[in-house]
């Protein structure tokens, strides 16, 4: 009986430092996998910028980077994966913004031959990335709390 | 169960391209819904069945190419997305299809007949 209590609390202490540990890996891991997709999302932003502003006369570097854009948003759609499960709520919110990212990104003369510099979509490229961005490093503070 | 199926990687192409021929000659938005969807929307219809359209193996979509194969659907052939919600129907083993299959049914929704 003088031995039980003792290890009985030893034991409850181990299990709960156990699940701790578990919810604190869990955590990093959610943390990392949207910090994973704010640098997909700026690599889009990039490549996206990059392209609206390259002159139609430069085809070659045209087709590399629409080539590049379209790699990178696959890339970036593997957080479908994850997403519902680490961001519950707030995934609806990054779904609308990567729907209107990608119409900005892809849309227009995407791959057309009256493709040329737009200026318009660089600045939007911008804005949404950086609105999908902020949405992301929020979620990433509050992974836990909501569901 | 769907009894019509296009999967678009094999069937039509993995890398489609562009609005139309002036984009792409072979894999334009506008040939895959002349050619591919129309006649397999309507033949579905007339069965009473669905149609299944998978975009398994494709190598992302450009929005030009969505809007014109699917959006098109509305603007051009006068399919309501009402009809297209009960026939169509996105299929993918790959959850990041999830991205472009929401893309698609923005450009249905957001389309108006233009007759």
């Amino acid at each position: 009986m003088d031995l039980a209590i003792p290890l009985i609390a030893g034991l409850v202490g181990a299990f709960l430092t156990y699940l701790f540990q578990v919810i604190l890996s869990v955590q990093a891991a959610n943390q990392a996998a949207i910090s994973d997709q704010i640098d997909d999302l700026r690599r889009i932003e990039a490549l996206a910028t990059e392209y609206w502003l390259t002159e139609a006369e430069k085809k070659q570097q045209n087709e590399r980077l629409a080539a590049q854009l379209r790699g990178a948003i696959m890339a970036s759609s593997s957080f479908e994966e994850v997403g519902p499960r680490i961001l519950g709520c707030r995934f609806k919110r990054y779904t609308e913004l990567t729907v209107k990212l990608d119409e900005i990104v892809t849309g227009g003369d995407f791959e057309s031959e009256r493709k040329n510099v737009d200026y318009g979509r660089v600045a939007a490229t911008m804005r949404v990335t950086g609105e999908l961005v902020s949405h992301l490093r929020f979620c990433r503070t509050h992974v836990f709390t909501w569901k | 169960m769907h009894d019509l199926k296009i999967d678009i990687a094999k069937d039509f192409s993995a890398y489609p391209i562009g609005r139309d021929a002036e984009d792409s000659v072979d894999s334009n938005g506008q040939k895959f819904r002349e050619e591919f969807l129309v006649p397999a929307l309507e033949a579905a219809e007339a069965a009473n069945s669905t149609l299944e359209v998978s975009f398994e193996g494709v190598e992302s979509f450009g929005s030009s190419f969505l809007e014109e194969a699917f959006g098109g659907l509305v603007r051009k052939n006068g399919w309501s997305e009402h009809q297209l919600r009960k026939i169509l129907k996105i299929t993918y083993d790959w959850r990041g299809y999830a991205r472009m299959e929401r893309r698609m049914w923005a450009h249905i929704a957001d389309a108006k007949p233009e007759n």
